[in-house]
């Protein structure tokens, strides 16, 4: 929805258009030729079409999943009570600790579009936003060879495989803004890699301001353009990031001077710390004298996280599972997929320090340095509390760099004979994109134990449930009719499948 | 279908065991969503369950559904072998919860008009788990059974 106006500039700058047409213009008709050939297959058709094989199976998951009631059911009620989408806007400009009127502007804006189709709309616009994340994600890595494919194809697998993008399709609330965010973010590189003009700029500055007014995450918009310009990409002109900087800066004098919307303080929810999940006021009492330690514990296992998929929401739970001595082989899975494929990235980045100054507008270098800021900044966001779908923009970014990796590793190749060197690179890629196609499987059944549950949760409301206290009776139908809507979906019984599903995908 | 050539030399080989496990990913997924076009997608496998098939599987929803769609919550239902038993037997709703020892679908049962009173109370808290037992306690009718020598209806 707040996408559509920006889709023109993107398409229309970097040949993608261009590509399709080329790929279909009928041949010269020569004698003894036939008439008709078939089109072209190029690399990019390819990973498009990889892509979108994923991301269909993946949105198909998606609508089996009823409207959540956590977090959700109340947005939909004061959608609701609220007059106007204007009203919705201004009245939530201001939180204690959150400035995201954009936020429930969308909630309001989607109920007026459904019309009592609540479940169609919010989660087919939730199965929109999967897609389009996809479809960004393929578009940004810019694929030009066969090379470029199958890396671009062992990114995907990172991308769709991380826990972080579990977060993203898991809950809505009930729009998912994480991944509306983490499309804003693609968008915003993809603007980055273009072919630049000033509806690029218009774009790019429209992006941050509604990346920025739906979630804090939405900042992440102007990390990646700075960086992106910084190393060369000049998609966005010098201009537009000035304007971005200008915006950024107008962001936090709103924020914190206007209308003095603080930051979450230590009693806003649960962390974990170490093998232990910690209650807010457990928070307050150890780390009320030392908040720094607190907040650089909490920055750091995010980037951890995203790294190496270990500690998980600042919980080491590999290490607490071995010391119970029962480590499920989803937690094996995790670590070593995200480990290995951390290496390849360390590895590439080395050789591109190792070359040096002239490495540092080479495209690899453009992705892994943007990829790099994203992860530092948006686990720097989690300084409160970490959690996965606060990191799913840093997520999408180190598959980013997984694709810069890939394409290293397949690069490298070409220049070592053969021997016990190219067979562990062989073995160290192949197994590394095994296992991260495994890990991706897992999306699927997260999706479906997930709307067991949501389904679950609505029929343990009784059927004669109200709207609450003080609601009138447009509360009460909207009620009943999301209880009767998700009572109604039929979805697979999780206890019905063989248990290792949960050893090897659970959560 | 004519491909583009890979980049160089074995460029196609080189890449392939990089682009393999994800391909594989994206023609199974495009596998599963024709299948799904025919409603039988693999990793959403529905089966349509009586009653007390619903309760033994721990369908709390699919149990409330039934309900009210107008399914008897006291009557004997067929049900597969697997879900409570290895063999298929005929129980109550309320007998395949207790039998699974799922408190919650035993206070969905109770709440919808299950009723356990008198023997079958008894038969029911005789084999309860301890997770169960409690919930049965709190509808204890005035007498209560001994369960040496008890005769499950299902035997």
């Amino acid at each position: 929805m707040a996408l559509a106006p920006l889709y023109l500039p993107v398409a229309a700058d970097t040949g993608a258009l261009d590509d399709f047409a080329g790929a279909f213009v009928p041949p010269r008709v020569d004698a003894g030729r036939p008439a008709l050939t078939w089109p072209r297959v190029t690399a990019r058709h390819a990973a498009y079409a990889a892509a979108a094989a994923v991301a269909l199976s993946i949105s198909y998951g998606l609508m089996q999943v009823p409207v959540q009631i956590s977090d959700s059911l109340e947005q939909l009620l004061n959608a609701q009570n609220s007059p106007s989408l204007l009203a919705q806007f201004a009245t939530w400009a201001q939180q204690a600790a959150y400035l995201r009127p954009m936020f429930f502007a969308e909630v309001k804006a989607l109920f007026d579009l459904a019309h009592g189709h609540y479940w169609l709309v919010y989660r087919g616009f939730h199965a929109l936003l999967a897609c389009a994340a996809i479809g960004l994600f393929v578009r940004a890595l810019r694929v030009r060879s066969w090379d470029d494919f199958a890396a671009a194809v062992f990114a995907l697998t990172v991308f769709t495989g991380l826990h972080t993008f579990r977060g993203l399709v898991r809950e809505a609330f009930p729009i998912s803004h994480f991944l509306q965010v983490a499309v804003l973010c693609l968008l915003a590189l993809n603007l980055a890699r273009s072919r630049g003009g000033w509806l690029v700029d218009v774009a790019a500055t429209a992006t941050f301001a509604v990346a920025s007014l739906t979630l804090e995450s939405g900042l992440l918009v102007w990390v990646i353009v700075v960086t992106a310009y910084a190393f060369g990409m000049r998609g966005v002109s010098g201009r537009g990031v000035l304007a971005l900087t200008g915006m950024l800066l107008g962001y936090l004098w709103v924020r914190f001077w206007v209308l003095s919307v603080a930051t979450p303080g230590f009693d806003e929810r649960s962390t974990g710390f170490l093998l232990d999940v910690l209650d807010p006021a457990d928070v307050e009492q150890r780390f009320a004298s030392h908040p720094l330690v607190f907040y650089a514990y909490n920055v750091g296992t995010s980037a951890l996280s995203v790294l190496f998929s270990e500690p998980d929401g600042g919980v080491f739970e590999t290490v607490r599972a071995w010391m119970m001595g029962d480590v499920p082989p989803r937690m094996y899975l995790a670590v070593v997929s995200s480990c290995l494929s951390t290496l390849m990235i360390a590895w590439v980045v080395v050789a591109r320090c190792r070359a040096g100054l002239a490495s540092l507008r080479d495209e690899g270098t453009q992705l892994l340095a943007v990829s790099a800021a994203v992860v530092i900044g948006n686990s720097a966001m989690s300084f409160v509390y970490t959690k996965h779908e606060i990191l799913s923009v840093a997520g999408c970014f180190y598959a980013v760099a997984a694709f810069a990796a890939g394409r290293h590793a397949i690069e490298r190749l070409r220049h070592i004979a053969p021997g016990a060197m190219r067979l562990a690179i062989v073995i160290l890629v192949a197994s590394t994109a095994t296992l991260w196609a495994v890990r991706s499987v897992g999306v699927h059944h997260m999706l479906r134990v997930e709307a067991f549950k949501v389904r679950n949760d609505w029929a343990r409301l009784p059927p004669d449930v109200d709207g609450g206290a003080g609601r009138g009776p447009a509360a009460t139908t909207l009620v009943r009719q999301l209880r009767l809507d998700a009572v109604n979906t039929r979805v697979g019984n999780p206890f019905l499948v063989p248990r290792w599903y949960d050893r090897w995908w659970g959560e | 279908m004519e491909l583009e050539r890979g980049n160089g030399p074995g460029g196609s080989r080189r890449a392939l065991f990089t682009a393999l496990p994800g391909l594989l990913l994206a023609a199974v997924s495009l596998v599963a969503l024709a299948m799904a076009a025919f409603g039988r997608y693999p990793m959403w496998p529905h089966k349509e369950f009586t009653l007390a098939e619903a309760a033994g599987a721990r369908d709390e929803a699919e149990v409330v559904r039934l309900i009210e769609n107008g399914e008897d919550p006291n009557a004997r239902y067929p049900v597969r072998e697997g879900l409570v038993f290895e063999r298929a037997a005929n129980l109550t709703p309320l007998e395949a919860a207790v039998l699974n020892d799922d408190p919650a679908i035993v206070r969905q049962l109770l709440a919808r008009g299950a009723s356990a009173d008198g023997t079958s109370w008894g038969v029911l808290r005789c084999v309860a788990g301890s997770r169960v037992a409690p919930v049965l306690d709190e509808h204890r009718p005035s007498t209560s059974p001994d369960c040496a020598g008890i005769k499950t209806p299902w035997d």
